[in-house]
Formats: C-alpha cells, sequence, structure tokens
C-alpha cells in the first residue's frame, strides 16, 4: 500500500511539474483570500490594537493560517469528482486498488509542491507587514501534529463531498457550501475569539475550527493547558467520524455507479 | 447601437430559454449565490462589530461598497466569464473564425454572445444590499445628484471591469491559454470587497494604479455618500474611456496574429 502511494506520488509530482505554472497560480489561492483579512484586520487594529490584539499579531495570525491553509486545503472536488463525471473512474476501479489513494497521492504532491511558492510569498509578506509572535518551540510542534490531523480530516471530507457526483451532476455546489461555511467559521474572516458567541460554539461543534483554526491557534500560541486537549480531543473525534462517513459515502456510492460514456 | 442592444437582448432571450431547461441547476444557482452573499455580509458584519468604522467607512458604506462590488460580480459572470473560455477555445480550434465572419463586431460577439443568465441574481441581490444600505442610513443625505453621480462611476467601473477582461482575454492570442491570467484578475477583484482605504498604502496604490479596482467598486460608493469630488468622477471617466480604447487596440494587435488553424 505504501509501496503503491510511493509511485502514485512521484508520478503525479512529475506530472504536475509538466504543468507548473498553473500550480504555482493555484497555490496563490491559498494566500491571496486570507491576505484581504490580513490587510482590513490590520488597518483596523492599527497603533493601539483592538480586542485585545495588536497588528503584529493579526499579521502573525494571518501568516501562520496562509501556510496552513495550504497544508490543509481539499482539492478533491477537482480532482476525484471530475474522474467520476468524466467517467475516467471506470478503469481505476478495476485496478486492484482503491481509487482514493491516488486521489490522495495527487493531493500530497500539490502540496508539497505548492510549498516552492507558498514559503517564499509569506515570507516577503513577514517581511513588509511585520508579524509578532508569542508562542513556544512546543506550541508549534503541536500545533504541526494538529495540521496534519486537519489536512486528513479536509481530505476525508472534500473526497467525500467529491463521492457526491455519483449521485448528482453539480456536487460543486456542495463544495461551495462547504466553502462558505470554511470562510466563516475556520477562522479566515477572523480568529475565532473575535467571533460572535453563536458562530464560534458552531465552529466547534461542526468540523471547522478542528479543519483549520485549531492548528493555526496552536501556532501562534494562543491555547493553553485544557484548551489543547479539548482541541485534539475534538479533532480526533471528527476524524473518526469523517473516515466512516468516507466508507459509508464510498461504498453506496461505487455501487450506485454507472459510467457514461462510450 | 441600436443594433447592438437588439443583438445583445437576442442573447439574453437565448440563454433564457437554454437554463428554462435547467431549472434545477437554476434553483441551485440562485441558492448558491444567497449563501455566498451572506457569508460575505456576515464577514463584514463581525469585523464592525469590532470597529465603529474602517478608516472613516461606517457599516451602512462598506455594506453598499459590497452591494456593488457583487452587482459587478454578476455581470462579469453573466457576460463575460462563460464568453472567454470559450474564446480561448476558438483560438486554440480556430472555431473564432465562425465568430470572424459574422457582420458584427468581434470584440463584441466575443464579449457577450453567451451569456449565462443566472448571473443576473447577483445583480439583482448587489442592487437590494445598495438600497438596503441606503435604507440603514448613510450619514449624508442621498439626493438625485449623489444616485446620478454614482451612476457614472458605476457605469465607468463596469467598463474598466470590463476592460481588463477583455484585454486579459486578448493574451490568449499570444499565449493560447488564459484561464490562469483570469484566475489571477479574479482574486484581485476579490479584493474590492472591502474599501481600498483599509489596505496599507502600497496595496492602494497597486489597486488604483495597476490593477484599478478602486474605480469599480471605491469610487461609485464614495460618489453615493457624497464624497467624491467632480474631479475624482472625471477621472473615473477617463479612465474608464483610455482603457476601452487600449482594450479595442489590443484586440485588433491580437486579431492581425490570429491565423486559424487547418484540421
Amino acid at each position: 500500500m505504501i509501496a503503491t502511494f510511493g509511485v502514485y506520488f512521484t508520478t503525479q509530482w512529475a506530472s504536475f511539474l509538466a504543468y507548473r505554472v498553473v500550480f504555482f497560480l493555484y497555490s496563490m489561492w491559498a494566500i491571496l483570500p486570507p491576505l484581504i483579512y490580513l490587510a482590513v484586520w490590520s488597518t483596523v487594529a492599527g497603533a493601539e490594537g483592538i480586542a485585545g490584539w495588536s497588528e503584529g499579531q493579526f499579521v502573525a495570525y494571518y501568516l501562520t493560517f496562509m501556510v496552513v491553509n495550504h497544508l490543509v486545503g481539499s482539492i478533491e472536488i477537482h480532482t476525484a469528482s471530475w474522474e467520476i463525471q468524466q467517467g475516467e473512474i471506470s478503469g481505476r476501479l478495476l485496478l486492484p486498488v482503491h481509487p482514493g489513494i491516488r486521489t490522495l497521492a495527487s493531493n500530497a504532491g500539490f502540496k508539497t509542491i505548492g510549498m516552492i511558492v507558498v514559503v517564499p510569498s509569506v515570507l516577503l509578506l513577514a517581511a513588509i507587514f511585520r508579524p509578532e509572535f508569542h508562542t513556544t518551540p512546543g506550541m508549534v510542534a503541536l500545533g504541526l501534529v494538529a495540521t496534519i490531523i486537519a489536512a486528513a480530516l479536509q481530505f476525508m471530507i472534500g473526497y467525500t463531498v467529491a463521492l457526491f457526483s455519483f449521485w448528482i451532476t453539480r456536487a460543486d455546489a456542495a463544495d461551495q457550501l462547504n466553502m462558505v461555511l470554511l470562510f466563516l467559521l475556520s477562522g479566515q474572516v477572523a480568529p475565532l475569539v473575535l467571533l460572535p458567541d453563536a458562530l464560534r460554539i458552531a465552529a466547534s461543534v461542526l468540523p471547522y475550527r478542528s479543519m483549520l483554526s485549531f492548528p493555526v491557534e496552536l501556532i501562534t500560541g494562543q491555547l493553553h493547558g485544557v484548551a489543547v486537549v479539548v482541541g485534539f480531543a475534538l479533532q480526533v473525534a471528527w476524524l473518526v467520524a469523517a473516515w466512516f462517513l468516507m466508507q459509508f459515502t464510498w461504498r453506496r456510492g461505487v455501487r450506485r455507479y454507472a459510467a457514461v460514456g462510450g | 447601437m441600436p443594433r447592438y442592444l437588439a443583438i445583445l437582448w437576442v442573447f439574453v432571450k437565448n440563454s433564457m430559454q437554454n437554463e428554462a431547461a435547467y431549472r434545477a441547476n437554476l434553483l441551485t444557482n440562485m441558492l448558491l449565490t444567497v449563501v455566498g452573499v451572506t457569508g460575505s455580509v456576515a464577514g463584514v458584519l463581525v469585523i464592525y462589530s469590532h470597529a465603529r468604522t474602517i478608516q472613516g467607512w461606517t457599516l451602512p458604506e462598506t455594506l453598499a461598497l459590497l452591494g456593488v462590488f457583487t452587482l459587478m460580480n454578476g455581470l462579469i459572470n453573466t457576460f463575460i466569464a462563460p464568453n472567454l473560455n470559450e474564446f480561448a477555445e476558438g483560438v486554440r480550434k480556430g472555431t473564432l473564425d465562425y465568430t470572424l465572419i459574422k457582420p458584427v463586431n468581434s470584440q463584441f460577439l466575443t464579449s457577450f454572445q453567451r451569456c449565462s443568465i443566472w448571473g443576473l441574481a447577483d445583480v439583482l441581490v448587489g442592487l437590494g444590499i445598495v438600497g438596503y444600505a441606503l435604507l440603514t442610513g448613510f450619514e449624508q443625505g442621498v439626493g438625485p445628484v449623489q444616485v446620478l453621480a454614482f451612476s457614472i462611476a458605476s457605469a465607468a467601473g463596469a467598463v474598466i471591469i470590463y476592460s481588463l477582461w477583455i484585454g486579459l482575454a486578448t493574451i490568449a492570442f499570444w499565449t493560447v491559454k488564459i484561464d490562469n491570467i483570469t484566475s489571477i484578475l479574479q482574486a484581485f477583484y476579490n479584493m474590492g470587497r472591502f474599501p481600498v482605504q483599509a489596505y496599507p498604502l502600497w496595496m492602494q496604490r497597486v489597486l488604483t494604479y495597476i490593477v484599478p479596482v478602486a474605480f469599480v467598486t471605491t469610487i461609485p460608493v464614495q460618489a453615493l455618500g457624497n464624497r467624491a469630488t467632480p474631479l475624482l468622477l472625471a477621472a473615473s471617466v477617463l479612465v474608464a474611456v483610455v482603457m476601452l480604447y487600449l482594450s479595442t487596440r489590443l484586440w485588433r494587435l491580437g486579431l492581425s496574429r490570429y491565423t486559424s488553424a487547418s484540421s
């Protein structure tokens, strides 16, 4: 299984490198939308700060957000969903490997290649906006673990939404709905602590905090003690739930699948 | 001019008939518009729950700006976006020939022949937001003069965003593929959700002089709030005229490179 993944990963990597300009541009999508909110919040904070946040803290938060956003983001609506709609998955279903392994390899390949754009861009922005980090190496390490869990969680949810293509032609509509919720509840429009109570609770009750905001909160040193444990517990709980949801959707979907085209 | 308006109306009517065949799809798209706009409005409200103004912009003014943003986005999605990919395909496959042999201006046809009417939902919702923002109170009263200034500035803004899109699309004559370039423009356009004053100075410069998004959303709302000087309005119109002229020049230049494709 790991060897198969390795082969897929290398071939995907090679094919992405062939279309590198496209993939470099796609990686900008992890950076440009949060840049809007970085700029607006740091303008609003100004010299005095706002709600206990200084300008530099907002900058640190959003720069971290950009990198994590790229590392955890789901692209399955463009890869897996497309395969199903075009009927390309037919051939892959005949192989003795789950087609999801290939989808996972594209995801990992895209993220590693994208870092070539994301890291320099974020460093450049750091030189311009001057972030102010109050964190410890331990928290950053925990944050990286949470980033991996968040990436797995977003992959499973993104893959499940992409699998809706087995039933409906407009799985992208479900994906866009997911994106709006992600925008509001995952810490992009504002760090979660600054949201009104109703939205903040929704972010934790739904998987959206675990999908993106939690690792960012850890890396920027916002969390201590029990809050860290609770955050990880929520992430793991959602991960397990998403795993079963994905398996269930996959089994039902494949049974229903009828290839299109000739 | 009346002839072109008549042609445009035929395109819109055709599109309506096409879309009416896919009613579920139409419903889905309207739902997505509502969800997307609700998200954007909620985003603005969150920021204003912590700040009374952003660089002098009050909540109703920023909401009006979001309305203009949504409206312009609707126009792009209705008229320009659906045509551009078709155009790039036309250059690649040589099917642009069919556009060129028609006795109508080729830039006009390329820009508008395939419209997708569900984008008009965004236009309506955008107007609704502007209306709501006006009712909840602009600091200065809004009279006929302001509405006129707003209309002029918005029309100029629409021309500017059109010229940017078509100008970038024209690059397809040289590079054949354009979806990457247009996705970058979309990313810049998204910065028009907030007044340019909300950004640091260097970004304001970029958004005014390089990708003039400021003229598309910020200046129309300033005009509505009686904060745009006649000079600013004149500059806006001038930029629109110059950019439209440049886009037609670029179109001609690109067209002279088009050699069709043989099968």
